[in-house]
């Protein structure tokens, strides 16, 4: 991947009427590894989302090179349980080149072209080139995890995001499947979302902390304190604690769009 | 009596296997309407058991057996003749019913799926004017797809068959037509309950929407929708039994000739083909299903 910049400024995203992100600005360029972390219900997903193109800003903006981000630029792996059940890893991982192709293609070629080199390279660097064949409800949750993960290394997108890639894995796998991503985004732009801050700290330069829609940390991962990660991780337990004025913040930050489960 | 033995009262008598008020209204509610159904189609045990219809149905025993087994009934003078090619006729008209069923229903369901007309990862992006129209489309799939099922099949046969003449063609049309309004109802709300961060997990890639549709939408209730095609398909095949009533074709007619004939060895020949034609079906479509889903 070649450098490239992210630009979000001042963006805002509404579900129905509540707020689940709101005025976030961040720069981001090419030079940085980006981690995003935060309680359930931050609004990293949304983040991300909004990042992949998959949904617009209600406000702000989003841009890549100084121009706004479209649908497809972007390679993002979702986190596992975003895969056909029913295909298989192959076929799921194919699925990630849809967009380089004619729609033509995208449609025949399963049937006529089943899994392109690029589809068996993807899932031999995530180390499942032993399960290509075998049906994603048949794996395991790491597993399905890497699988995500292989179908975005064969999306050629401008930036890798990740979702949680390292999530029901154990350390070694986390590191592998790390390495993957990494290797893959090349001094690129690259973002990942992530639940365990000790990796976000040790392996990545930035880190961007969200809270209850709000982006409360962004700063150099080796700057970022015990107390810091303390308060937008701890704050939010306090505050389940505080009767209605907490159901009421909750609301504002964990409600997702109508069809979003 | 003690508080305890009060307070224990309502456990005791739900072990008794007492039922509560709800209960009861529901029980009643039940037996009222079994009753007035009953009294409205006329039930009479007495006649059922009674010494005349004991007698007629012991002479329909009698004179049906044995089965009509001769060459004429069974194979015809021509080709397109006989009790065998009627039944395979029957088959016939199940396979293109269900065909044609199928091949109309895919269009409508999509356009009777909100995922794929108003709602979801595809609309996150689009204007309330293109949200209007999608809605617009999927109310009036909806409505079209509620008409054709709400037409019996049999009904669907005599139009056909007042339209385009007698012969098994109407036949598979009519069976066609109901299942499509049946099969695109059911396709669209399996692909109502798919879940759309697959989708959009694919509409991300930026692939056009009816890749997205087919690679992500599609395949999350592909084992499902085959599964219930198949059994629709065992359904038409039942109804196909009985479109011959109105000259669209199969074993129908020979049912309908025997009983008005009184050629009861013939209609007990036609009743045994039309079970080992069902049970056959069956069979094949469970295999199917196991192997394709």
């Amino acid at each position: 991947m070649t450098a490239h910049t992210l630009e979000v400024s001042g963006v805002s995203k509404q579900f129905g009427g509540q707020t689940v992100l709101e005025d976030v600005s961040a720069s981001i360029d090419a030079t940085e590894r980006v981690a995003i972390i935060g309680p359930s219900g931050a609004g990293k997903t949304t983040f991300l989302r909004l990042i992949a193109g998959a949904i617009e800003p209600d406000a702000g903006s989003i841009t890549l090179n100084g121009e706004p981000i479209r649908r497809g630029e972007v390679a993002v792996a979702y986190q596992g349980d975003a895969l056909v059940r029913s295909r298989t890893a192959l076929q799921n991982v194919s699925a990630g080149e849809l967009g380089a192709n004619s729609w033509w293609e995208g449609l025949l070629d399963p049937i006529f072209r089943p899994g392109s080199q690029k589809a068996h390279e993807a899932l031999a660097a995530v180390g499942l080139e032993d399960h290509k064949h075998e049906r994603v409800d048949e794996l395991s949750a790491g597993e399905r995890g890497r699988v995500a993960v292989a179908r975005a290394l064969v999306q050629s997108g401008k930036a890798l995001l990740a979702d949680e890639p390292t999530a029901n894995l154990d350390r070694t796998t986390q590191e592998q499947v790390l390495d993957v991503l990494e290797a893959t985004a090349e001094g690129g732009l690259y973002l990942v979302v992530l639940h365990d801050v000790s990796i976000a700290k040790e392996r990545f330069d930035r880190i961007l902390g969200f809270r209850k829609g709000e982006l409360r940390m962004d700063s150099p991962a080796a700057a970022v304190s015990e107390s810091e990660l303390k308060s937008l991780f701890q704050a939010r337990t306090a505050d389940s604690g505080s009767g209605t004025h907490t159901s009421a913040a909750a609301n504002t930050t964990q409600t997702p769009p109508p069809w979003y489960v | 009596m003690s508080k305890d033995t009060v307070s224990e009262r309502p456990e005791t008598l739900e072990r008794a296997g007492v039922l509560s008020k709800s209960q009861l209204s529901v029980l009643l509610v039940f037996v009222l309407l079994v009753a007035v159904s009953a009294w409205i189609v006329q039930v009479d045990l007495v006649a059922l058991i009674g010494d005349q219809s004991r007698e007629q149905m012991w002479r329909f025993i009698a004179e049906g057996l044995p089965p009509d087994t001769s060459e004429t009934y069974l194979l015809g003078r021509t080709l397109r003749d006989g009790l065998l090619w009627a039944v395979v006729e029957t088959l016939a008209i199940s396979v293109v019913g269900t065909v044609i069923g199928v091949g109309l229903a895919i269009p409508m369901a999509l356009a009777a799926t909100a995922p794929v007309t108003y709602n979801g990862p595809f609309f996150e992006t689009a204007s309330r004017r293109r949200v209007l129209a999608g809605k617009g489309l999927h109310k009036t799939a909806r409505f079209v797809l509620s008409f054709l099922r709400s037409v019996p099949g049999l009904v669907w046969g005599f139009l056909f068959v007042t339209a385009i003449g007698l012969g098994p063609f109407a036949g598979a049309l009519a069976l066609g037509i109901h299942n499509a309004g049946v099969l695109g109802k059911l396709y669209a709300d399996f692909l109502e309950d798919s879940n759309p961060v697959v989708t959009e997990s694919v509409w991300t890639t930026g692939c056009s929407k009816l890749e997205a549709i087919a690679h992500g939408l599609v395949p999350q209730k592909s084992a499902t929708i085959v599964s219930y095609t198949l059994y629709r398909w065992e359904c038409v095949l039942r109804s196909a039994t009985i479109l011959g009533f109105v000259g669209a074709g199969g074993i129908g007619y020979y049912l309908v000739i025997s009983i008005q004939r009184l050629q009861y060895q013939k209609l007990v020949t036609a009743i045994v083909a039309v079970f080992v034609l069902v049970v056959l079906t069956d069979a094949t479509s469970s295999r199917l299903r196991s192997r394709l889903t």
